[in-house]
């Protein structure tokens, strides 16, 4: 695969992921993580296996955060691996009604799967 | 006669073995105690050059291509600006950097590792407080034609 090719491929990850997170479908969220990925979440434990980063998902999307959005900046790929780096934003609205933005860095490594598609490995942001 | 021949059909089905032990040594994946060890390296090279504030050093561990994801701040990409970046961080007095490994994995040309760091902040002020940092740190290393190992990208929180 090309470099091109995956980048065509980030776009679709990028949308699928945010339209799972804010859709608040925790599972399917999870279901785009490899069975061995880990989340290194800003200011919080490292996160490996299926269903901690279920939990962590539903957990995350329950503190009411919406609007998430990746942007992507660069990716590359080497055989069946394959980062993007790139940008998130999102947001919460509090119990006054104000609205908050958050935004930063974000780094994604994913792993081909033996039916050909792309799934997380590891997932960084702060 | 015969038995000079036996033993140079068991020499050479020996010397094959070798040589064919030999080659799948070499072209064989390395072992996950390998790449630990390998990257293990990398962290203690990493983190001495930062104990030394030297951006030069520090700098030339990462690819051409190499990008910085700062917690805080924009996106850093080259080796120039790399080397800006931790200048400007040891200007402010942070020091002690510290990668524990927690994984590591190899596929082809690159190395992934996550970790995590800490690094202590001390002020020029003589009588300033010392301040701990912790959190994740993720690195991606890209094999350069000389067999080394550099960083393409470096993330933290």
């Amino acid at each position: 695969m090309t470099i091109a090719d995956f980048n065509t491929t980030a776009l679709s990850l990028n949308q699928a992921w945010d339209a799972a997170f804010n859709a608040k479908d925790h599972e399917l969220v999870a279901s785009y993580y490899d069975d061995a990925a880990t989340v290194l979440p800003a200011g919080a434990a490292q996160i490996t296996g299926k269903s901690a980063l279920v939990n962590f998902w539903k957990t995350s999307i329950a503190q009411g955060i919406i609007d998430h959005k990746l942007e992507l900046i660069e990716a590359g790929v080497d055989g069946n691996l394959a980062f993007q780096r790139g940008l998130w934003s999102a947001a919460v609205v509090d119990a006054e009604g104000q609205r908050q933005s958050f935004n930063g860095n974000v780094h994604l490594l994913y792993r081909q799967q033996a039916d050909g598609s792309w799934k997380l490995l590891t997932h960084i942001w702060n | 006669m015969r038995i000079n021949k036996t033993l140079i059909v068991v020499i050479v089905l020996v010397l094959l073995g070798l040589v064919g032990a030999a080659v799948y040594k070499c072209t064989a994946k390395p072992t996950a105690e390998e790449v630990n060890a390998t990257v293990s390296q990398l962290n203690a090279a990493w983190d001495e050059a930062f104990a030394q504030a030297s951006a030069g050093t520090i700098s030339s561990y990462y690819d051409e291509q190499g990008s910085l994801l700062p917690a805080g701040a924009e996106q850093v990409t080259g080796t120039k600006a790399i080397a800006d970046f931790w200048s400007g961080l040891f200007a402010k007095g942070f020091t002690e950097h510290k990668i524990d490994i927690v994984e590591a994995g190899l596929v082809g040309n690159t190395i992934y590792q996550r970790a995590k760091w800490s690094a202590v902040l001390k002020s020029t002020e003589a009588d300033a407080e010392r301040k701990e940092f912790s959190g994740n740190l993720h690195l991606l290393y890209k094999k350069q034609p000389d067999g080394s190992w550099k960083i393409l990208t470096h993330t933290w929180n």
